[in-house]
């Protein structure tokens, strides 16, 4: 047995001294990435401007925001398909909360509880009840979706204050540099602290061990089911902070809202080069992945392609993203 | 016998066959030969080269060295599938099968009488799959999932499945590991009957007393080479056992000489389910305590329940003197116990994570602050272990699935140590290892018991539990069968309470 693996390790000695970073599928990502912002900014001419930025900030925020919690979720190697009703539903709680008369901070706190005991749910039904994270996920993403309706009785909530939608849609003026779409900040608030919490942290350690070697890490003392229900939380929560954003970008929430928008960002992960396996990705490459989609949705809106290629060529850049990983994988030797 | 043969061809002849796993030989020129109706028994220790010998068979590796003839004919297989199509059938010790399918499904696998228009012909499967079962003496409806089957069933269905596809040599890759003594009638019942339709076997087991009643002749291998070969007849027990462990031992073990504590661990009539039943056995600070037995006989699950990680049924277990009840591995290191599981790729180690992460993995908390982690403190403890434990690797960087077997083990074992447990449960530590780095464990086991740890190694290699341990529990059929002191250890004395009636 261990001959084997002594038989590959001086053709992969140059691929193994390497960091993490410089991981093939993040450089071809970066590329293509430059590739289209390259032909984007030359085709058409408000790509670079400052406006059409900010648009594009504004739409991948929310994406942003979702995909954060699924990098965690992914890297144990389960998967939350219940974000995108998580969203729908926080959005109609905080929607009435807000209604009921409560202070925009109470209903801003509704919303994320509500996303955090849909995680919870998804987390314990997964350690405790030993179930598989692609069904409990599926079942949730379905319950969620019917009290999304059935709580407000099927009517979209709306007409909020100024002040609630700016979180949504908002600008916040910075003395001196500039203004910055305030959703796009609180997602890259979400990224730079899931950063640092997957790189720097013990938690973060112990969710890569667990995707990495679920048994291996159980032997060595990792708390394996803590692990896995923490990160269906920050899933749950963080799609409740999503629902929060997208209520104040429409002022108004929807049962029907934020429909398919985990594929948006397990998308956005698997392109960032998380593997669905477990073990493997990073936030760097999540924001990248958000990135790549939110330009090329961008450059698709701005080249008034139709909407049924859009779709099309949103499965082809997900189809060309898993390529390249199992080409990378092969090349690996694993 | 051979010699009234004269010149007819063998049914299979492996002459002279060498491999060599970069630069590292394994087999040396090894050579044997089967005839039609025959079986011959391949035995010795683990890591001798018999799976190895088989896998050159099925045309998983390519011999460096040497020739396969099968009758008359030069046999080079390229894959799996010229030695399946030339009719050599390994039936492995885990079962690949399709459990939740029936019999006949599982038997025609891949080649399912079909009509017309594709569909499956159930009639004629059920009457196929019939017959195939009368040959191998099984008596179960061919609708049978195989799911409900006894493990012993379900090697007949597998041998059933090597009859089917017309096989001339079938091997049997220590079938009878995991089987119980009924069971164990039944498959040697089947062997005897499928001589007489001319397949050869080879029989490859731990088991001397099955080897005596079912084999015509024995090839004994060790260390890679094919030592001897005689006719069941001409062996007996002794000689058989004297020829798989032969091997100079003295500057092997540098077994010290420590003065031994207070009992840290003691087990009374521990049970787990039906893995295991009524261990007891004590181990002292500075001991080390060997658990022998076969494959199977239930030594992993002692350890792993006394690590929390399968569960405990009955009887008592005391650390330090105070009763304990094993919780979750986590609770078992917090409380100074650790166990280095006995497969390092499944359990012991995160294969494409550096060898600094894995090191790290049980002292998480201890390389952090406010549970952030200090990238110099793993750093720091990466590197000295690497150089303590002497794994050879290009940095503390490195994917520990890059390392050599016995350089994965040394990093299962850095993490270990680091956390300071005072309980040592090793499992298999020196499986896939080769002779340099196995002295270096030995050492190292030897240092850990010197500093008062108390150390519970299970392992196959008795040469090895013969030259490292104080006392020798050896295990039988899931049960303690007698334990042994240092002063009356002897090779032939474990191989008899492990193997033997």
């Amino acid at each position: 047995m261990s001959t084997e693996e002594k038989a590959e390790a001086p053709a992969n000695r140059a691929a193994a001294k390497g960091p993490r970073f410089g991981d093939f599928s993040e450089i071809a990502i970066v590329l293509v990435f430059a590739a289209i912002v390259l032909y984007l900014s030359l085709t058409t001419s408000v790509f670079l401007s400052a406006a059409n930025i900010m648009a594009i900030l504004v739409a991948t925020s929310l994406i942003a925001v979702v995909a954060c919690g699924q990098t965690f979720v992914i890297i144990t190697g389960g998967i939350d398909l219940s974000s995108g009703s998580v969203v729908a539903l926080s959005g109609v709680i905080t929607g009435l909360v807000l209604h009921a008369g409560f202070p925009i901070w109470a209903s801003i706190g509704a919303g994320i509880l509500v996303g955090l005991a849909c995680g919870l749910f998804n987390g314990l039904s997964v350690t405790y009840l030993n179930m598989n994270p692609f069904i409990v996920t599926l079942a949730a993403m379905s319950m969620a979706r019917g009290l999304a309706f059935i709580i407000p009785n099927g009517q979209t909530i709306f007409g909020f204050d100024d002040a609630f939608d700016s979180i949504g849609g908002g600008l916040w003026t910075i003395t001196g540099i500039g203004r910055a779409p305030i959703a796009g900040v609180i997602s890259l608030a979400a990224l730079a602290i899931g950063a640092f919490v997957l790189k720097k942290t013990v938690f973060g350690s112990e969710v890569y061990s667990v995707g990495g070697n679920r048994e291996a890490a159980m032997i060595a003392g990792i708390p394996v089911r803590r692990t896995q229900i923490l990160v269906y939380a920050i899933s749950g929560a963080l799609a409740g902070l999503g629902g929060v954003i997208l209520t104040g970008r429409l002022d108004s929430a929807q049962p029907i809202a934020a429909t398919g928008l985990e594929l948006n960002a397990i998308a956005a992960v698997v392109i960032g080069g998380a593997s669905l396996f477990g073990g493997r990705g990073s936030m760097l490459g999540t924001i990248l992945g958000v990135l790549l989609i939110g330009v090329i949705n961008n450059g698709l809106t701005l080249h008034n392609v139709e909407p049924f290629w859009v779709q099309f060529i949103q499965g082809a850049v997900i189809f060309l993203a898993v390529l390249f990983d199992s080409l990378n994988q092969k090349r690996r030797g694993a | 016998m051979e010699a009234l043969r004269g010149a007819a061809p063998h049914l299979l002849e492996m002459d002279r066959v060498s491999k060599a796993f970069l630069g590292v030989p394994v087999l040396h020129q090894v050579s044997l030969s089967l005839d039609e109706g025959e079986v011959l028994g391949v035995v010795g220790e683990n890591g001798a080269g018999k799976s190895t010998l088989m896998k050159i068979l099925a045309g998983i590796y390519r011999p460096d060295e040497g020739t396969i003839k099968l009758g008359s004919e030069a046999f080079a297989p390229h894959k799996p599938r010229d030695a399946l199509n030339a009719g050599i059938i390994v039936v492995h010790q885990e079962l690949s099968q399709f459990p939740d399918q029936t019999v006949a499904e599982n038997i025609f696998a891949g080649g399912l009488p079909r009509t017309a228009v594709g569909t499956v012909r159930r009639g004629q499967l059920m009457r196929d799959a019939r017959a195939v079962l009368d040959q191998v003496g099984l008596d179960i409806a061919p609708s049978t999932r195989i799911r409900s089957l006894s493990l012993a069933q379900r090697q007949l269905v597998e041998i059933g499945r090597a009859l089917s596809r017309r096989a001339r040599v079938i091997v049997l890759d220590e079938p009878t590991a995991t089987l119980t003594s009924h069971e164990v009638r039944i498959l040697v019942a089947t062997v005897a009957r499928l001589k007489k339709t001319g397949v050869g076997i080879i029989f490859i087991s731990h088991h001397l007393e099955e080897v005596f009643e079912i084999c015509d002749r024995v090839t004994v291998m060790r260390d890679g080479y094919s030592v001897e070969t005689r006719a069941v007849q001409d062996w007996t027990e002794e000689t058989l056992v004297r020829a798989m462990v032969n091997r100079p031992i003295s500057s092997f073990f540098p077994k010290q000489d420590i003065r031994l504590g207070a009992a840290l661990l003691e087990v009374e009539n521990l049970s787990s389910g039906e893995r295991f039943a009524d261990v007891s056995f004590d181990v002292r600070a500075g001991e080390i305590y060997g658990i022998a037995g076969l494959v199977g006989a239930g030594r992993t699950e002692i350890l792993k329940t006394i690590f929390g990680a399968l569960p405990m049924t009955g009887g008592r277990i005391r650390v330090d003197g105070k009763g304990y009840i094993p919780r979750s591995p986590r609770r078992s290191l917090r409380d100074g116990m650790v166990l280095t599981p006995e497969d390092r790729k499944a359990e012991g180690l995160i294969l494409p994570f550096s060898i600094r992460q894995n090191i790290a993995l049980s002292t998480l908390k201890a390389l952090a602050r406010w549970g952030i982690l200090s990238s110099r403190a793993i750093q720091r403890l990466a590197n000295a272990s690497i150089e303590s434990l002497r794994i050879r690797a290009t940095s503390a960087s490195q994917e520990v699935r890059r390392l050599s077997g016995g350089n994965q083990q040394k990093v299962v074992l850095a993490r270990a140590i680091t956390a300071s447990p005072r309980i040592f449960l090793l499992d298999e530590p020196t499986r896939g290892v080769d002779v340099g780095a196995k002295v270096e464990v030995y050492n190292l086991i030897g240092q850990l018991a010197a500093k008062g740890a108390a150390v519970v190694i299970v392992s196959s290699d008795l040469l090895e539990l013969l030259g490292l341990c104080d006392r020798i529990g050896v295990m039988r059929a899931r049960r303690m069968a007698g334990e042994v002191d240092r002063a009356e250890f002897s090779q032939d004395r474990l191989m008899s309470l492990a193997a033997v009636g």
